[in-house]
């Protein structure tokens, strides 16, 4: 609850400050040291008809050069509404990030779904914050699952 | 002290402001960290602040014993939103840079590194890459002369720039590149400017010279107060016309009427509340430009988790700050007396900007 309420004081914060014509962004990146950048990827998942499902797992991995896929980040998304929204920091390159989207409870809620896996190009680059490249990115997909 | 006042559009956003740093600083979530992993310098920077030599008398710290420290970080934090930041010293004059790279990244930490690429090839840059460096920061003190003159090497402007080159084709790397404005180079800002444009640099960072270390007595690298509002004034009008490449302001110092104009968020000293270090002698600190002593333990006697939670008082309440000039500023809401590197042994302030606009 207490974390609740920081997080909207934040938001209203960011808001205001926002309102007065300056920039901020909820997660500050700091200037001393090397270039930060924050990129988000989100969107809805259904399956063919456009029906919310649930029981998916998003996961979202790098692949640096020669080395191996390192999962970065899982999250479970929200089924109900169908969302997923993922983020992280400091990504220097948005194109070997990959986004697989995952059945993880077979047959229940609605069927066993295939995996699909997706990488920013196949997003649409919704915003920029901070007017240039190298401070928050976001991107968005809308994923339509087939039955397997 | 300074007599600008205050907009009352500025003032309401730093009230906003004040509240979210505030806040950072009861979470002091750990989101930068840096490793200063030499002292060994192939340079000899007329503005270095740091101890550093090219025979450094204190070794190298084995890359064990940082591995050691993210360990003991690892079960606290998600290591993807950690960032270590490589500093030194010169890293490139480590031959296991790339080793350490990898085995940072291999735990799940996004590294990158600050340097000034006289010793970066192309082979290097690859190998960097391949061990998962995310992003780099490379200096540049001027043109040619200029930069050689501050960096004392005839080679280290072509160096530079090479380094900066190979960045600037590598699509999608994001790094940037800071110069040390001085008497010297500031008259050629819009030279440098592009020439960093032509070489793909998307991020300048200007900042002015520190009161210690080897620059503190040097006039020909000290701007007047005048110079240095005009070198904000240029970032100012950069920042809301040119849309190739964005320059901002370093972090320290709070800049009154120019909160918010030459930075992308308004002045917060970010030491100890976001930004930790391990020193080359395991000295467990803040920024590494933070050379008086500030230091809040050792990882060879200390877990470095524990001291990041329990320890850094004197990072997260800056009360003690509060004197002399500080005493009655009525900035003192905003600034919280600057950053900490501007502190000497005895806790007295070097510089206020703030103090600097009164012209
Ligand atoms: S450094 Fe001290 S005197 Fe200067 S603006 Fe900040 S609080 Fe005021
Ligand atoms: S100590 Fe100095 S360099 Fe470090 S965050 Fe504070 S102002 Fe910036």
């Amino acid at each position: 609850m207490k974390n609740l309420i920081n997080k909207l004081i934040r938001l209203l914060c960011v808001w205001v400050i926002g309102m007065l014509g300056f920039s901020s962004c909820e997660e500050h990146s700091d200037e001393y040291g090397t270039p930060i950048t924050y990129f988000r990827y989100w969107g809805t998942v259904t399956d063919e008809a456009g029906n919310p499902i649930e029981g998916i797992n998003v996961i979202m991995s790098g692949n640096i050069l020669g080395m191996p896929n390192v999962q970065l980040k899982t999250e479970s998304y929200d089924g109900e509404k169908s969302n997923f929204s993922t983020g992280i920091f400091s990504t220097a390159d948005t194109h070997i990030a990959t986004i697989d989207f995952v059945d993880v409870d077979g047959e229940e809620n609605g069927g066993d779904f295939q995996s699909v896996t997706i990488t920013p190009q196949d997003m649409v680059q919704e915003s920029q914050f901070d007017d240039m490249p190298a401070t928050r990115l976001e991107y968005k997909a809308t994923i339509k699952l087939k039955k397997k | 002290m300074g007599e600008q006042k205050l907009s009352l559009r500025r003032r309401l956003a730093l009230e906003a402001y004040r509240v979210m740093k505030h806040q950072s600083v009861k979470e002091h979530r750990l989101r930068q960290l840096f490793w200063e992993c030499t002292l060994r310098c192939n340079l000899n920077c007329r503005h270095c602040g740091s101890d550093c030599r090219s025979e450094a008398t204190q070794k190298d710290m084995p890359l064990e014993d940082f591995l050691g420290v993210l360990d003991q970080i690892t079960p606290h934090v998600n290591p993807n939103e950690v960032f270590v930041i490589i500093s030194g010293g010169e890293p490139l004059m480590r031959s296991d840079l790339e080793r350490c790279g990898r085995a940072i990244y291999e735990r799940g930490f996004p590294w990158g590194m600050v340097t000034n690429g006289l010793a970066m090839t192309e082979k290097r840059y690859r190998a960097l890459r391949a061990a998962g460096m995310h992003t780099a920061t490379v200096s540049l003190d001027g043109l040619h002369e200029e930069h050689n003159f501050m960096r004392g090497h005839a080679r280290s402007f072509e160096a530079a720039t090479n380094a900066i080159r190979l960045m600037g084709a590598d699509k999608g790397f994001i790094f940037d590149v800071v110069t040390c404005v001085n008497r010297r180079n500031l008259s050629q800002l819009d030279g440098i400017k592009e020439l960093l444009i032509s070489l793909g640099v998307k991020a300048w960072r200007l900042f002015t010279i520190f009161p210690s270390g080897r620059a503190a007595d040097d006039p020909e690298l000290q701007l007047s107060n005048e110079d240095f509002c005009r070198l904000l004034d240029y970032i100012r009008k950069n920042r809301a016309e040119e849309k190739r490449i964005e320059l901002s302001y370093g972090c320290e110092g709070f800049l009154g009427n120019y909160e918010g104009d030459v930075r992308k968020h308004f002045f917060s000293c970010n030491a100890g509340v976001s930004v930790g270090s391990v020193l080359v002698d395991g000295s467990i600190s803040a920024c590494t430009s933070i050379r008086a002593d500030y230091i809040q333990g050792n990882i060879y006697k200390d877990n470095f988790w524990d001291v990041w939670q329990n320890r850094f008082e004197p990072y997260r309440n800056r009360e003690w700050m509060r004197k002399e000039e500080c005493a009655d500023c009525s900035m003192w809401r905003y600034c919280e007396g600057n950053g900490i590197h501007l502190r000497g042994n005895d806790g007295r302030l070097m510089l206020c900007h703030y103090d600097r606009l009164k012209i």
